[in-house]
């Protein structure tokens, strides 16, 4: 019975910030709290740094694993942590009540996909899940003075109520029929006794609660309402950290715990996957809404993760983890020029947004780059994303699923230039510039450059994701 | 005898969760609930599991029911708001239910459940409660805590989104 606590810093800092918010919040009159968002960067920053020194091995009596991947994975969460907070700070003044408990619970549901990208057992794993879950429930809900984000609030609630239903359900029979709950014990149990029906029956209902986390088919019907209701920085927590935390435990199920019998789910999954392209990408394009349509270019881009899902290898594993990477990047970039503009004009209409280019330059560019990377456009980071995506998918002969991937990139592509075309083209409805102050300008120039980058000069970052996702397998 | 308590158990338990789903009175349908809660913890009994039956009854046909029929009575939800709002979703869930129904009991024919029962010592008998103490804070610490911090959020979550900050506190 090893505890190891040293292995659980990052997140006991992550907590630790957390909790340090809701108690100064008692004691501080009302206000800003501008400066919450500081304290919050500077403890994610602590955490990224506790990260750097963390140290491969098992923890909590083993049921808490910090291996490569959970460090990559947590680095990218921590990421997500400080570019979220720059934009809650940027949206405050639209919270009227309860602000520092808002930057807190940012924090925490941080905190608990961090425990979540480390779980190494069912139970862990799942307990978990659900305080990620009561965290989003609650931001979801938070500014409860508009309708639309009730609304938001209470579909996200009762879908993910009945996700989770499908997902302890399908635990149960996993551990039914292989007696087991810790995924490399689930791995060893199938190795001497082959996979039952009720296994594969476990297996399938798990797989489908887990889509609701990363807002595909069967369970992305939330995701468009939610995105739009929800106030935007609880947007863009959902959009890229959430999803980052539905894949990472998506590979250590299939991956790690049921790579024994992928048989049984590589065509379960690319069926899902195949259905979620075409379906979230051809309902983007009638969106007039961005944060709308940004959510069904979400279902699109879960379709193309579970395609490198499908795919089931190493070179899939690593395609996940960079594209997360490039999709971090490309979404809170393009998110923080939408709340900088919403600041600025009161509207998500992809109509408001005409003739950006002419009002700030800056914020059309972001938009320009964010957007066109999350549709895969050449040369920036999440086109060599793709191309690994379907790199991997070929290489396991999923030639059906890579020729509709390519299909939507190029759908996905006609939306996105639709909105560009929108800010670059048309003539604005008004001519008055729009004002980035000067630490939002930092950290655009800051997120754009990541993004060419990536796209630019890739090699380093796959080799090293290539590397790590061997430890999955 | 074991075999027959568990089928009497049992399908009183489907019975009344499907009464509970199906009945229109908010009221009736907790009531359904405590029962199906009840013949699980009778189940619980059965698996030589007292502690989580004692826990069964306790908190949820105790304390969560309770809560519940607080709630529907304070919000006061008739009869006339529980309308068929669903007419379109009912084929599709029945075909649902009938697929899941026979792929179930086509897997319980083939009965292939071979795996080892779990471990099933004299000590888990007589001490159940120290067992499974010992074992949540040993084995189960990570869960345990994490379990501790959902319920923190839960609380900070139900006062956040329900009660709107006094307007006497100072500026």
């Amino acid at each position: 019975m090893e505890m190891n606590l040293i292995k659980v810093v990052p997140e006991f800092i992550m907590l630790g910030t957390a909790f340090l918010l809701l108690v100064i919040e008692l004691f501080i009159a009302r206000g800003s709290r501008k400066f919450f968002g500081v304290i919050g960067i500077l403890g994610a920053i602590a955490t990224g740094i506790s990260l750097l020194y963390q140290e491969t091995g098992s923890a909590l009596g083993g049921l808490f694993i910090q291996d490569q991947v959970a460090i990559y994975f947590k680095a990218l969460f921590v990421l997500c942590a400080v570019l979220v907070l720059y934009i809650t700070m940027m949206y405050e003044d639209k919270i009227k009540h309860w602000k520092g408990e808002f930057y807190s619970l940012i924090l925490f549901s941080i905190a608990g996909m961090m425990l979540l990208a480390s779980s190494s057992d069912f139970i862990s794993f799942y307990v978990s899940l659900e305080f990620v879950a009561v965290c989003l429930y609650v931001l979801a809900a938070f500014t409860s003075e508009n309708r639309n984000t009730i609304e938001a609030g209470l579909k996200y609630l009762i879908t993910g109520a009945l996700a989770s239903g499908f997902l302890v359900y399908g635990i149960s029979f996993i551990y039914g029929s292989t007696g087991a709950t810790g995924f490399s014990a689930v791995a060893t149990a199938l190795k001497t006794a082959p996979g039952s029906g009720f296994l594969v029956l476990g297996l399938s209902l798990a797989i489908i609660g887990l889509t609701f986390k990363i807002s595909s088919i069967p369970f992305h019907v939330w995701s468009p309402d939610v995105y739009q209701g929800a106030p935007t920085p609880v947007t863009a927590l959902l959009a890229a950290a959430s999803k980052g935390a539905g894949f990472v435990v998506i590979m250590r199920i299939l991956f790690t715990a049921l790579g024994g019998i992928k048989a049984e789910w590589m065509v379960f999954v690319a069926v899902i996957s195949g259905a979620t392209l075409i379906f979230g990408n051809l309902a983007a394009m009638p969106q007039k809404d961005l944060k709308r349509l940004i959510a069904y270019a979400g279902i699109g881009s879960a379709g193309y993760l579970l395609m490198a899902v499908a795919a089931g290898s190493t070179l899939g594993a690593g395609a996940i983890m960079f594209y997360m990477l490039t999709y971090i990047f490309g979404i809170l970039g393009s998110f923080l020029a939408i709340v900088i503009f919403h600041n600025s004009e009161g509207s998500d209409l992809i109509d408001s947004y005409a003739g950006l280019s002419r009002r700030s330059p800056l914020l059309a560019f972001s938009l320009f780059v964010g957007l066109l990377s999350v549709a895969g456009f050449p040369p920036l980071g999440g086109f060599i994303a793709k191309l690994y995506i379907f790199a991997a998918a070929v290489k396991e002969g999923l030639w059906v699923l890579a020729v509709i991937g390519v299909v939507m990139a190029i759908v996905s592509m006609y939306y996105f230039l639709l909105v560009v075309k929108s800010i670059y083209l048309r003539p604005p409805h008004n001519t008055a510039p729009i004002h980035v102050d000067f630490t939002s300008r930092a950290v655009l120039y800051v997120v754009n450059f990541a993004t060419i980058f990536l796209g630019m000069y890739p090699g380093p970052v796959t080799d090293w994701v290539m590397d790590i996702a061997k430890v999955l397998f | 005898m074991e075999q027959i308590f568990f089928y009497i158990f049992s399908i009183l338990a489907i019975i009344s969760a499907v009464m509970v789903v199906s009945v229109r009175n908010a009221v009736h349908s907790a009531f359904y609930l405590i029962v199906c809660f009840l013949q699980v913890a009778a189940i619980f009994i059965l698996l030589r599991a007292p502690f989580l039956a004692a826990v069964q009854v306790f908190v949820y046909v105790g304390a969560v029911m309770v809560l519940f029929l607080f709630a529907v009575m304070v919000l006061d939800i008739g009869k006339e708001q529980f309308k068929e709002h669903l007419h379109t979703q009912a084929i599709p869930a029945i075909v649902t239910v009938i697929a899941l129904f026979a792929t179930m009991g086509y897997l319980v024919s083939q009965g292939r459940i071979t795996v080892p029962l779990g471990k099933f010592t004299e000590e888990a008998l007589s001490k159940n409660t120290e067992v499974i103490g010992k074992s949540l804070f040993t084995q189960y610490i990570f869960p345990f805590e994490v379990v501790s911090l959902l319920l923190l959020i839960a609380l900070v979550g139900a006062i956040v989104l329900v009660l709107k900050e006094k307007k006497g506190k100072q500026a």
